[in-house]
């Protein structure tokens, strides 16, 4: 051994460093290093767990929004058709009341042309016919001389003294 | 309101004095001065007015023909009460 230029003491001495370094290592370097290591895996495990919750509990919330969000949506799309279906009834009573006021008010526009053209026409007729009468009033007394009024005179006397049953008996 | 008997008996026998007078007194409106005999052969018609005296007034708004005023009564033949009854018919007419 001597030949191949290994020294067995110092041999002996590595190798008792080495068991001794082993040994240190192991006992106080390897050990917390170690329990470092396998803290920080479980508290990575941790966090990744809770990171899989939150997000877990992320997901069921969107999931739980969306279902509120759509029953919302159904909802609004309820109460949307609900107010259109109301609005159009609405306005077709609003147009139906409207009409019927229409046709109330024509008629009553109607009925008052009617009586305005009636009292019109009576009122013309009564001017008319007090006209006729003022013109043959005149024509009459231009007409009429004093030998014509007595004979209306006398055709009335005639006619007085032929009737049956005379004025006086009255 | 009270109406004082005596009062209220005067004027009664005021006005039956009057309504007396009045159908004592013929008044006839002509549109002319009529004649004595077409007076007579009218009152030919009525024969318990002939004790009347008979007044004849002169009226050309009733164009022709006569009004005979008796008492309260009249007794209107007159044209223009004729035109008035026509007037009145086509009013009536529709």
């Amino acid at each position: 051994m001597e030949n191949l230029g290994v020294d067995p003491k110092l041999l002996l001495a590595q190798l008792i460093n080495f068991g001794l370094f082993f040994l240190l290592f192991s006992k106080f370097i390897a050990k917390p290093f170690m329990q470092y290591i396998e803290s920080e895996k479980k508290k990575d495990m941790e966090r990744q767990r809770v990171s899989e919750l939150a997000l877990k509990q992320e997901e069921e919330l969107e999931a739980h929004k969306r279902k509120i969000s759509d029953k919302m949506k159904k909802e609004f799309d309820v109460a949307i058709q609900d107010a259109r279906k109301d609005a159009l009834e609405l306005k077709k009573e609003l147009i139906k009341e409207a009409k019927k006021e229409a046709e109330a008010v024509v008629s009553k526009a109607q009925e008052e042309m009617k009586v305005a053209r009636e009292l019109m026409e009576r009122e013309m007729k009564e001017k008319v016919t007090s006209l006729s009468l003022i013109l043959v009033s005149k024509v009459l007394k231009d007409y009429l001389n004093e030998d014509m009024q007595k004979n209306i005179t006398a055709r009335l006397i005639n006619n007085l003294s032929q009737s049956k049953q005379p004025l006086n008996e009255n | 309101m009270k109406i004082n008997p005596q009062l209220k008996e005067e004027l009664k026998k005021h006005l039956d004095n009057e309504i007396q007078k009045s159908k004592e007194k013929i008044i006839i409106f002509s549109s002319y001065v009529m004649g004595q005999n077409e007076i007579d052969a009218l009152l030919g018609c009525f024969p318990k007015l002939k004790q009347c005296s008979v007044d004849n007034i002169v009226d050309t708004s009733i164009i022709g023909g006569i009004i005979i005023q008796y008492g309260s009564k009249i007794i209107d033949l007159s044209i223009k009460s004729a035109l008035h009854t026509f007037q009145k018919k086509l009013y009536e007419i529709n």
